[in-house]
């Protein structure tokens, strides 16, 4: 291999390697170690009568309140529901932002022109939306996703739309040299070209439809963590709201880490690793 | 010369012309530019930078339109195009990128035949899954090279592509590219600011400067030819002479930068 003068392991990020193999353990342990030791405070805090254990509570007495419910089947529910509203709402999102992302990319004036409408849509907090939304979808479950929608249709039709704007032209010259038409640039050289910026912003509106499930289910639902924790608040059972708290965190961090394993496992062209450390 | 067919043109450029906006002026990269080039001939066309070659081929190959003048290829004749960059689509394999040279649709059994028969004519075989970013800069562009190989051209036209690699490699991927040529009786245009190398490969040398062809000169040496042999040297330093600014071509000729069209 005379001309291999760079090795695939010679460009991967530096210290990843480690991170892969052997280590990997010892790397998540230290992860782990901050938020052990952040438990451990707490827990003495409470515990030492520092705290008004009415405002916060043990996180004995959360993780209690979510093996209570989940014992009783009711944890198991709420985050059903809440998945499928997010997985819903996400995958409604990108089918969405994709079409109107290639149309821009197709239509570079027009998008100019809707540019000031977009960035003023783009910063409405869809919370302040919300009762539109009950207003033009009802109580039901399309005012619920419309808001997930909402939330997370602009970092993915960003990304798709930065991601197919920056593609090298040379590269679309190449096609044309082959005799591609406009349709088969699009479809093999600058949808695959742009995955990279395209898969930051689907990580981001998947992040940002998560976090816009407390929003959704305060409208009128009867089930979703969102509910769950609201419900928990009017019951003024604080261990439960700190319960809610943190199964939407630690599922917000699986979802995030279930992205990078699919990513990692079907874009191998793609520096997955630098992008998450992002 | 084996293998050249004067009576049969693959390729004409008949006082093509191509502007480009530049600032408020209008860069003249074609300014009447004339060409011929016959059938399982190497063209090569060297020129100082800016000179045009690039707007010739991109012009010869249809990506750019001329403003004036005429551009004919044989019809139904296949073009193979290779850049300056070798292009690649990093989200495919050393093999999903030369099968890109087939065309958008799926690959036919003998496609895919044909992308092995590449492969292993430019020795690529090893590198059939390997991923252009794993890539050394040579092996990339004999990658290119593939690409526009596998449709099995009979025009290819080649924009300096191996102005990024160092000596050694260049000759290397020079002597394979000569050898393809006699093996397909391909027709080659091939651009170069190198003037040995245009030289080392051309049937005939043609000189650009602003635009235009100043010089056109036959090369009769045997191949393989030798850079460091006398009759070499004397042509190069004739071509030396209608390089050099003011020299040879049509002395009222100037760049014509500031002109504004119409």
């Amino acid at each position: 291999m005379p001309d291999m003068e760079r090795g695939a392991e010679e460009r991967s990020p530096a210290g990843s390697p480690r991170g892969r193999a052997g280590g990997g353990w010892r790397a998540a342990l230290a992860q782990l170690a901050p938020i052990l030791g952040l438990l451990a405070l707490w827990q003495i805090a409470v515990s030492a009568g520092w705290v008004n254990a009415y405002l916060l509570p043990s996180p004995r007495r959360v993780v209690l309140a979510v093996l209570d419910a989940g014992a009783r089947g009711e944890l198991g529910r709420h985050v059903g529901a809440s998945l499928l509203r997010v997985g819903a709402g996400f995958a409604l999102s990108v089918a969405l932002a994709l079409p109107l992302a290639i149309l821009t990319s197709f239509a570079p004036r027009l998008t100019a022109a809707f540019n000031p409408l977009l960035t003023f849509l783009r910063n409405i907090p869809p919370l302040a939306l919300i009762p539109v939304l009950i207003l033009w979808f009802g109580l039901g479950e399309a005012s619920k996703l419309a808001l997930i929608v909402l939330t997370s249709f602009f970092p993915v039709f960003m990304g798709a739309v930065t991601g197919l704007g920056s593609v090298d032209p040379r590269l679309v010259e190449m096609g044309r040299s082959l005799g591609f038409s406009r349709l088969r640039i699009l479809q093999r050289i600058m949808l695959p070209e742009s995955l990279p910026s395209l898969l930051n912003g689907l990580r981001l509106g998947l992040g940002f439809s998560w976090r816009a499930i407390i929003g959704a289910e305060m409208i009128a639902a009867a089930s979703g963590l969102g509910y769950w924790i609201l419900d928990a608040e009017e019951m003024a059972r604080i261990d439960v709201v700190f319960a809610g708290i943190f199964v939407i965190g630690a599922l917000g961090i699986l979802l995030d880490r279930t992205a990078y394993l699919v990513a990692l496992r079907f874009l191998p062209w793609i520096d997955v690793r630098a992008q998450w450390r992002a | 010369m084996a293998g050249v067919n004067p009576g049969r043109a693959v390729l004409r450029l008949e006082s093509a012309s191509r502007g480009f906006r530049m600032g408020s002026g209008v860069i003249r990269a074609l300014d009447g530019l004339d060409l011929q080039v016959a059938a399982g001939a190497i063209v090569t066309v060297v020129g100082p930078s800016g000179c045009g070659k690039t707007t010739l081929i991109r012009v010869a190959a249809g990506l750019v339109r001329p403003d004036a003048g005429r551009v004919w290829r044989q019809e139904s004749s296949r073009l193979g195009v290779v850049f300056q960059e070798p292009r690649l689509l990093r989200s495919l394999t050393v093999e999903g990128n030369i099968l890109l040279g087939l065309g958008p649709g799926r690959a036919s059994r003998e496609g895919l035949d044909r992308v092995g028969e590449v492969m292993a004519l430019l020795r690529l075989g090893e590198f059939r899954k390997a991923r252009p970013d794993q890539l050394s800069g040579g092996l990339a562009q004999r990658v290119a090279l593939g690409r526009a190989l596998v449709r099995d051209p009979e025009l290819l036209l080649m924009d300096e592509p191996f102005s990024a690699l160092d000596a050694p490699l260049r000759r290397r991927l020079q002597d394979e590219l000569l050898a393809i040529q006699q093996l397909r009786a391909l027709s080659v245009v091939f651009v170069t600011h190198d003037l040995s190398e245009a030289i080392y490969l051309g049937d005939r040398v043609l000189v650009m400067r602003s635009g235009r062809i100043v010089r056109d000169e036959a090369v009769g040496l045997e191949r393989p030819r030798d850079p460091r042999s006398e009759p070499f040297h004397r042509i190069q330093d004739a071509l030396v002479r209608s390089l050099e600014p003011g020299e040879a071509g049509p002395a009222a000729h100037r760049p014509q930068s500031e002109e504004t069209r119409p």
